[in-house]
């Protein structure tokens, strides 16, 4: 059980509140910084002031759902190249029919556990911010 | 054919008394003259061909003469006549017969006679013909006789059919006899069975409930079936196959069929005209052909399947609609079970930590708790499926059982305050007094669950209003709330399964919750009867309205 020790803050958008809470409860304790939000819309209100180094981020959502939010995403140049870890029951095809952009996207099939989650964020935080 | 002997008697004169030579010359030669006035006309008689026998009157009595050519030329008649003719003795022996019989029985001529009449009639007539023998001799010898139809031959096709009449023949020795002329039917018999093949063809084309049209090589409709009302207002007899069905894909149809070819199954839609509207129909072809195998005309028929495209696209709506459903049920549970998954993971990693205890209890319970509520919240989601089932099957029930509706919301009111908060939603429960009934507490309980986890969902930040009222017959349960309301187009369609007002990308849910309950701000009102324990098991089935934005 490594911990890494930077502070990379990550964005986490989920509507359901116990998966916003546990996530950011295991990251924290990881050393990470973490912010949640409940839909795609408040990501994007966030993202306005300070950008993350990851956005774990779910696709049914009210408001703005995780397909509108990442088209969104995709127009402005300062937050294109944010890697995206999207956390769906649906397949990589289903999400294609849906209209998101995969590029710099990585997806990981709900249900995971813990150890899958915290190797990918791991993996797309290989740089800390300090 | 009856042998006829015409009889001529030689006339006499009369005799001559010799009293007076004059008297006696006289007489003598009125006797001669009489004598060469019979002699003749028995010539005349001769010459014409009347007579077959002369009976002459003599002193050793009556003597008969016939004739020789008269013989001859009623032996050519028979030889040469179409209708077999033949001739047997009692034991039938057959001692006669002509080339007609002789070609009728499939036999030579000299080895037909000879030959016992019995064996060439066919084996399930013999019985007939042995009862129309005993007739043909008792008959007597005017027409018509005996007569029946007999099949001579064994089987079909080499048996053949036949008209007999059976008449005894005088002979020396008496009637022992039987003369027999049989006319062919063969070829009636033929004609019979092709007007009545005939018949069939047309009877089948008639009577088909499918729209059959049969049509000549320039594709003018010359036969149609009682089907083809199904789509024109009377049979398109006699019309050209374009005209009575203006469709490109049906004209293609008939003429691929034309041309020798067998489509199959081809789509077209058909406008029926007078405001008939229009159908869908599948069409297949085949080529007429003639007994030297020439396309000579075509046959089309065409089966309505308008209401069987109906059902399909239902079918596959439905199919969209559960495919949805299976994608949304999927992400439902795959939710807690997520956060189940990570809660476990985090208890884990908490317990195999180095820790102040503590802490560690204290956070090992938290996690505990959120697990417990993952559980619960995939029980609900499970019954719900399984509740689907259950209506689906007719195998719901209830189980009624007497119970203060206003506490039994209150405490659901309790139990959800907690996640409305999360979603900025106050629970107002408006207290009132107890009202007991008899129903079933689960179902309420978990209909107003359906109701209080919609309003938080649709109606996030604002108050969410419970109330419970009742009059003599109703008690009535009441969710309102402040949210997105629901368009008047919709109101209706969202208590059907599956359904939901907005798109299943930005709300979580199954879609079940309306279907077993059965909302600007919507207002959600549960009715339900008031009645004694046992009295009206039926009338504790709740009614769920939505009733107008209030």
């Amino acid at each position: 059980m490594s911990t890494v020790g930077h502070r990379s803050r990550i964005l986490i958008v989920d509507d359901d509140y116990d998966i916003r809470t546990s996530i950011s409860a295991v990251l924290e304790e990881q050393g990470y910084s973490t912010v949640a939000v409940e839909n795609g819309w408040e990501a994007l209100e966030w993202m306005k002031h300070a950008l993350p180094a990851l956005i774990l981020l779910d696709v049914m959502m009210p408001v703005m759902n995780g397909c509108q939010f990442r088209i969104e995403q995709m127009k402005s140049a300062a937050w294109r190249d944010i890697p995206v870890i999207v956390m769906t029951a649906k397949g990589q095809d289903e999400l294609m029919r849906e209209g998101m952009p995969l590029e710099g996207t990585q997806l990981v099939r709900k249900p995971f556990d813990l150890k899958t989650l915290l190797a990918l964020v791991e993996r797309w935080c290989l740089a800390p911010s300090g | 054919m009856r042998k006829v002997i015409r009889r001529i008697v030689a006339r006499r004169g009369p005799r001559s008394r010799g009293t007076d030579s004059d008297k006696r010359l006289r007489a003598e030669v009125a006797r001669l003259r009489a004598r060469v006035i019979d002699a003749e006309e028995t010539m005349r008689a001769i010459r014409a061909g009347e007579v077959d026998a002369l009976v002459v009157q003599g002193q050793a009595g009556d003597q008969i003469f016939t004739l020789k050519g008269a013989e001859r030329s009623y032996r050519l008649l028979v030889e040469t006549m179409s209708e077999g003719a033949a001739t047997f003795s009692e034991d039938g022996t057959i001692l006669y017969c002509n080339g007609s019989f002789a070609k009728m029985v499939d036999r030579p001529l000299e080895r037909t006679m000879g030959s016992s009449i019995h064996e060439f009639v066919s084996p399930q007539h013999r019985e007939m013909f042995q009862s129309l023998v005993r007739e043909g001799y008792t008959c007597g010898d005017t027409p018509p006789g005996a007569r029946n139809e007999i099949n001579f031959g064994s089987e079909p096709p080499r048996s053949v059919p036949a008209y007999v009449s059976l008449s005894p023949l005088f002979n020396d020795a008496g009637a022992s006899v039987l003369c027999l002329v049989a006319t062919d039917l063969s070829a009636q018999k033929r004609s019979e069975e092709m007007l009545s093949s005939e018949h069939f063809a047309r009877s089948i084309i008639e009577q088909a409930t499918d729209a059959m049209l049969v049509c000549d090589e320039n594709g003018r409709i010359i036969r149609a079936s009682r089907g083809v009302l199904g789509f024109s207002q009377q049979l398109p007899l006699f019309s050209r196959f374009c005209d009575a069905f203006p469709s490109d894909s049906l004209q293609s149809v008939l003429d691929a069929a034309l041309h020798g070819e067998r489509p199959l199954g081809v789509s077209a839609s058909l406008a029926l005209g007078s405001g008939r509207g229009v159908v869908e129909v599948l069409a297949s072809g085949a080529p007429l052909l003639d007994l030297g195998g020439n396309a000579v005309g075509a046959i089309v028929t065409i089966t309505d399947v308008t209401a069987l495209k109906q059902a399909q696209k239902g079918l596959e709506v439905a199919v969209t609609i559960r495919e949805e459903f299976l994608s949304i049920a999927s992400h439902e549970l795959r939710t807690p079970l997520t956060s189940l998954q990570l809660q476990l993971d985090s208890l884990c990693r908490t317990l195999k930590g180095d820790h102040d205890w503590q802490a560690t209890i204290r956070r090992a319970e938290s996690s505990v708790d959120s697990a417990m509520g993952q559980v619960k919240r995939l029980t609900h989601l499970v019954d719900a499926l399984l509740d689907v089932s259950r209506l689906r099957t007719g195998r719901f029930e209830l189980r009624p059982e007497e119970f203060d509706l206003a506490s039994v919301t209150r405490v659901m009111v309790a139990s959800w305050a907690e996640q409305a908060k999360r979603a900025g939603c106050a629970l107002r429960f408006h207290e009132s007094l107890p009202t007991v009934g008899c129903w079933d507490r689960l179902r309420i309980e978990q209909a107003l669950t359906n109701l209080i986890s919609n309003a938080t969902k649709y109606g996030p930040g604002k108050p969410v209003d419970i109330t419970i009222d009742r009059d003599a017959d109703n008690a009535w349960i009441t969710v309102e709330d402040r949210g997105m309301g629901i368009a008047a187009d919709d109101q209706e369609r969202i208590f059907r399964m599956f359904e939901r007002a907005v798109p299943s990308q930005h709300y979580g849910g199954l879609g079940l919750g309306l279907f077993i309950t059965l909302g600007k701000g919507s207002t959600f009102r549960i009715c339900l009867p008031v009645a004694a324990s046992g009295d009206r098991p039926e009338a504790s089935v709740a009614q769920a309205s939505l009733v107008g934005p209030s």
